[in-house]
């Protein structure tokens, strides 16, 4: 029962045109995917209405955004209302270089989890699979 | 290097190591000591003596200051100036980053003849984007400075003596447009583009590669390399048009020897279209220069350093016949490697930035950007960015590691690997070239294929704890050490940069401005090979003195020249 639901776990990862950094990302992706996890990997996205398109179009059930330069908040947020303007219900995690103050700061947006550096991919993973199987 | 009689005792002496090393550690302990390697994959035996080195002739060393200058580019290293401390930054407006950059002078950054003005564009200033656009959003003042207009330039830079004035923008696709701008804003001071000393990164390609971010196809990205470097040893001859940036290919997990070749087969290939395009080499060659990584594996970053310089005196000599000793010499700037950061427990930053200066110095570089141990967590906060300068400071004025050139030379496992270093980089260049050189390899994939397994590697040693890293892997604390971390008010900043970037705007002659801004995709297209170069930098010069921001002039090449990543 529990492999049938993980064999449906499908994600959306993704991380801003600016953002230099994506070696996290990608080893999150490659991870999620050496896990049984479905990714739609979209490299880049412009803003964030692209990001919740691509989220509908691919039917997803969780977006995970990866930021190492400071962006995280402004993301978050606008993902966010983005998500709420659609009428979209869809977990969004965020990754990356989040410095410790702002955590609590993106839960309270509606972030359903945040990594920072000191995560491990399996920390990621394992999240994704709790909190979708709850879904 | 030792005569044949030397050799034979001391091969009885390896003789008497190796029994009573089979004798304590595989008889008596019965313990198999571990093979180990470099990271760039060499072997490593637990002793190096004469005999490792035997079939090195001298002269392939040699002393500091003569070719291959694998000692040292000169016949004195830091006896008669110490190294360049050159700190990258920048963060919010020109304002906020130019008062870093003063703290940074007063508590002891410098050049060898004057200060240092190595700034950061911010997100949305990096990909060419103004901070009153809609992509903007978001973007400014984080990750760099915002900076798009001469005006920007004009805070960063004014009252400083130009002339003496390190100045550089560490920009990739925008590198163009901002040393257009550079030269605008020194002319209406009175400088002649002649008299500018400083920098441009010209690394598109490699930060397209390493970072997947946006350019032009990588075809496209070499014509504007092409250009640059064509207008600048032709106007500036004081400006170093390229900085080789093995920087960010170690950042994506490269091997010493993966870094060496990259920046030598990308070297061999600008230096090839730049005759193409009618340059002397002897004019253009001396003014490259690199921004090298600096991991973790001491010695081999040390003989990196000391073989590049080998390698790079000798394709000059005999590939491109230059006998110009600027040409042969390379000179080197460090940057200390931001992947090798933890966010726990980010004082051990301090340790580890400490002993890659220090192999830096042992090395003989000429320059060193020394990260800060609150980089895994946020941009450098002023402290941390005073106590890298710091790292510097302690080991030029304390530990005596700058009293002696090249303190390592003549050691059996320093020269050994040093050799091996180099014939290992050898290989990959020589496949590189094999494989069409470096921008075929961009365009195959090839070279990002490599750097992908690195990477994928990497973690895996990591995950299983073959690979150790204090903090992480190992010795982890529960208890975290709180360091304070660095913010900036991102949406206050962006509404007075976007303020400022409209103010200007309004303050032009909106006619100059379209001209200019036509010549600029005129001239854009009209340049179809690199052969052709010198006509692009004029007209985006001449868009520069008509106020065209930095995103107006990027966003001519994107409709020009396209758009491309990696993957």
């Amino acid at each position: 029962m529990e492999t049938a639901k993980k064999e449906k776990v499908r994600v959306l990862l993704t991380r801003h045109v600016f953002e230099g950094h994506d070696i996290g990302l990608r080893t999150i992706v490659n991870r999620c995917r050496e896990s049984g996890i479905e990714v739609i990997y979209y490299p880049r996205f412009k803003d964030l209405n692209e990001v919740v398109k691509v989220a509908e179009e691919e039917d997803v059930g969780l977006i995970g955004i990866s930021s190492s330069t400071g962006a995280h908040l402004y993301l978050s947020e606008v993902l966010i209302s983005t998500l709420k303007e659609k009428g979209m219900v869809m977990p969004v995690i965020v990754g990356g270089i989040i410095p410790d103050k702002d955590a609590s700061t993106l839960k309270g947006l509606g972030i359903a989890g945040v990594f920072g550096p000191g995560s491990t991919p399996d920390e990621v993973v394992s999240f994704i699979f709790t909190l979708l199987d709850r879904h | 290097m030792t005569d044949e009689k030397n050799l034979d005792i001391v091969r009885q002496m390896e003789d008497e190591w190796q029994k009573n090393y089979t004798e304590k550690y595989e008889k008596k302990l019965r313990v198999k000591i571990p093979e180990s390697h470099t990271e760039s994959g060499i072997s490593l035996k637990p002793v190096y003596t004469p005999l490792d080195i035997s079939d090195i002739d001298y002269s392939d060393i040699e002393m500091p200051g003569s070719y291959p200058y694998t000692r040292g580019l000169y016949p004195l290293t830091y006896q008669y100036q110490p190294w360049m401390t050159q700190q990258i930054h920048g963060y919010a407006r020109a304002e906020e980053t130019r008062e870093r950059g003063e703290k940074l002078a007063r508590e002891g950054m410098k050049g060898y003849k004057g200060a240092v003005l190595f700034v950061v564009p911010d997100l949305a200033s990096a990909y060419g984007y103004d901070p009153d656009t809609q992509e903007a959003r978001g973007m400014v003042g984080i990750g760099g400075t915002s900076v798009n207009s001469e005006e920007d330039i004009r805070i960063i830079c004014d009252g400083y003596d130009l002339k003496k004035t390190r100045v550089g923008f560490s920009t990739k696709t925008t590198c163009l447009p901002i040393l257009a701008m550079y030269v605008a804003y020194a002319e209406r001071l009175g400088y002649e583009p002649k008299d500018l000393n400083g920098q441009s990164q010209n690394r598109r390609k490699i930060s397209w590669l390493g970072q997947n971010t946006r350019d032009h196809p990588p075809q496209e990205q070499l014509k504007l390399q092409v250009e640059l470097i064509k207008y600048c040893v032709e106007h500036m001859p004081r400006w170093n048009h390229t900085n080789l940036c093995g920087y960010v290919v170690g950042e994506n997990c490269a091997s010493p020897a993966q870094e060496m070749a990259f920046m030598l087969s990308e070297a061999i290939e600008l230096i090839e279209c730049g005759i193409k395009a009618g340059l002397n080499p002897d004019d253009m060659i001396p003014r490259f220069s690199a921004q090298m990584h600096m991991g973790m594996d001491f010695f081999e970053e040390i003989c990196k350093l000391r073989a590049f310089r080998k390698m790079w005196a000798k394709t000059i000599k005999e590939r491109f016949g230059c006998d110009k000793a600027a040409s042969q010499q390379f000179r080197i700037h460090v940057h200390t490697g931001g992947i090798n950061l933890t966010a726990q427990q980010p004082l051990n930053n301090i340790t580890r930035a400490t002993l890659q200066v220090l192999a830096s110095v042992l090395g003989s570089t000429q320059s060193i950007h020394t990260s800060s141990y609150d980089e895994a967590l946020s941009l450098p906060s002023e402290d941390a960015a005073i106590t890298s300068l710091r790292v510097n400071q302690i080991i030029l004025n304390e530990s005596g590691a700058a009293k002696v050139c090249d303190p390592l030379g003549g050691s059996y496992y320093v020269e050994w690997l040093t050799d091996k270093l180099e014939k290992e980089a050898w290989k990959i260049t020589g496949e590189i070239e094999k494989r069409g050189g470096f921008t075929q390899c961009m365009e195959t994939g090839w070279l990002w294929n490599m750097l992908d397994q690195r990477i994928r590697t990497w973690r895996q040693e990591v995950d299983s704890g073959q690979r150790i890293i204090v903090g992480v892997n190992k010795y982890r604390q529960e208890e975290a050490l709180e360091v304070p971390e660095f913010t900036v008010d991102q949406g206050v900043v962006e509404k007075m940069a976007a303020q400022r970037i409209r103010e200007w705007k309004q303050s032009r002659n909106q006619d100059e401005v379209k001209n200019a801004l036509k010549r600029v995709e005129a001239a854009a297209r009209g340049y179809m090979s690199v052969d052709q170069a010198g006509h692009l930098m004029p007209v985006l010069i001449d868009a520069a003195r008509a106020r065209c921001t930095l995103g107006e002039m990027v966003e001519v090449f994107f409709q020009v020249y396209g758009q491309a990543y990696p993957c």
